[in-house]
């Protein structure tokens, strides 16, 4: 009976610790699936903190790159505008010119712009290029030449070209030989300072 | 004699009894670690991806927030530019008279 007593004892203890065991092993499992969860969670948090900054950071680019090209468009956009302002004052200039010429006021102004070219030309004998319209006006060639003579000192020639050419107003000039040419039209006076006109146009627009 | 080697028979089966019940606990042992560890990976890809399908799409939710915004600083950048186009056009309605007789002025001043 004592030796039934033992072996009973000896059994139960063994299958107590045995669940023990097992205990040990479920409570262990359970930690390292927690602990698993856990690291999970970390890991993808430190990727996912990475994938948030890389985002904010392409954002961050394309928004400087856009803003920059943005800044460009808008500069171009006012300096387009300031550009068709100005041309309109150098059209509305070329209007008043073409006015001009169809005033009293233009004829002794044209004959100075020949006295000027033949002096420049420095005398001899000198073609005069007008446009249609100017060829037709009662222009004082005799007055002309004289003036150019008295201011030169040398002979003097002058005849007004058949060859027409086109230009709002004033005088072309060509000595006989073609060699020299005095340019003393409109156009090629707004040609010639259109850099400078528009600059001061700038300045008196927009400053 | 016969009693006690009926009580030594005894110890001796009691004893291969304990230590079948520890074999089979150790084995249950091993197989719960086993299935641990599996299970364990499983629920560190189910946390890992749970978190990255979360940050994919905070991803793109950041990206339409902040492209967004580029949109409204785009707008205003141009709607500042065009205000500055309009008041450039504005003041130069009052010296465009003075410009043109600038113009006019320096070719006939030239005659």
């Amino acid at each position: 009976m004592e030796l039934q007593n033992i072996t009973n004892t000896l059994l139960q203890e063994a299958k107590e610790s045995a669940k023990m065991i097992i205990n040990d092993a479920q409570e262990l499992s359970e930690k390292m699936i927690t602990k698993q969860i856990q690291l999970g969670i970390k890991e993808a948090n430190s990727k996912r903190l990475l994938m948030l900054k890389k985002a904010a950071n392409e954002a961050d680019m394309e928004r400087l790159h856009k803003i920059a090209n943005s800044k460009i468009t808008s500069n171009w956009i006012v300096l387009s505008r300031k550009g068709e302002i100005i041309a309109t004052v150098m059209k509305e200039a070329k209007k008043r010119l073409q006015n001009l010429t169809q005033t009293k006021k233009y004829v002794p102004m044209l004959e100075n712009l020949i006295i000027e070219g033949g002096v420049i030309l420095g005398g001899k004998k000198i073609e005069v290029f007008l446009n249609k319209k100017d060829s037709k006006l009662p222009l004082n060639f005799s007055k002309i030449t004289k003036r150019v003579i008295s201011r030169t000192k040398t002979e003097v020639k002058m005849s007004l070209s058949e060859e027409k050419i086109q230009t709002i107003g004033g005088v072309l000039l060509r000595t006989n030989d073609g060699k020299v040419i005095m340019d003393n039209t409109f156009d090629d006076k707004l040609r010639r300072k259109e850099k400078s006109l528009k600059d001061k146009i700038s300045k008196i627009l927009f400053i | 004699m016969s009693l006690l080697l009926k009580v030594f028979k005894e110890i001796k089966e009691a004893n291969l009894e304990t230590k079948k019940i520890f074999e089979e606990a150790r084995i249950q042992a091993e197989k719960i670690n086993r299935e641990a560890h599996q299970k364990a990976l499983f629920a560190y890809e189910k946390s890992y991806k749970k978190i990255l399908k979360k940050a994919e799409q905070e991803t793109i939710e950041l990206k339409k927030k902040k492209e967004k915004n580029i949109e409204k600083e785009l707008e205003k950048t141009k709607a500042d530019s065009e205000k500055i186009a309009k008041e450039v056009e504005v003041n130069s309605e009052r010296n465009f008279k003075k410009a043109v007789d600038y113009v006019f002025l320096t070719i006939i001043g030239e005659a």
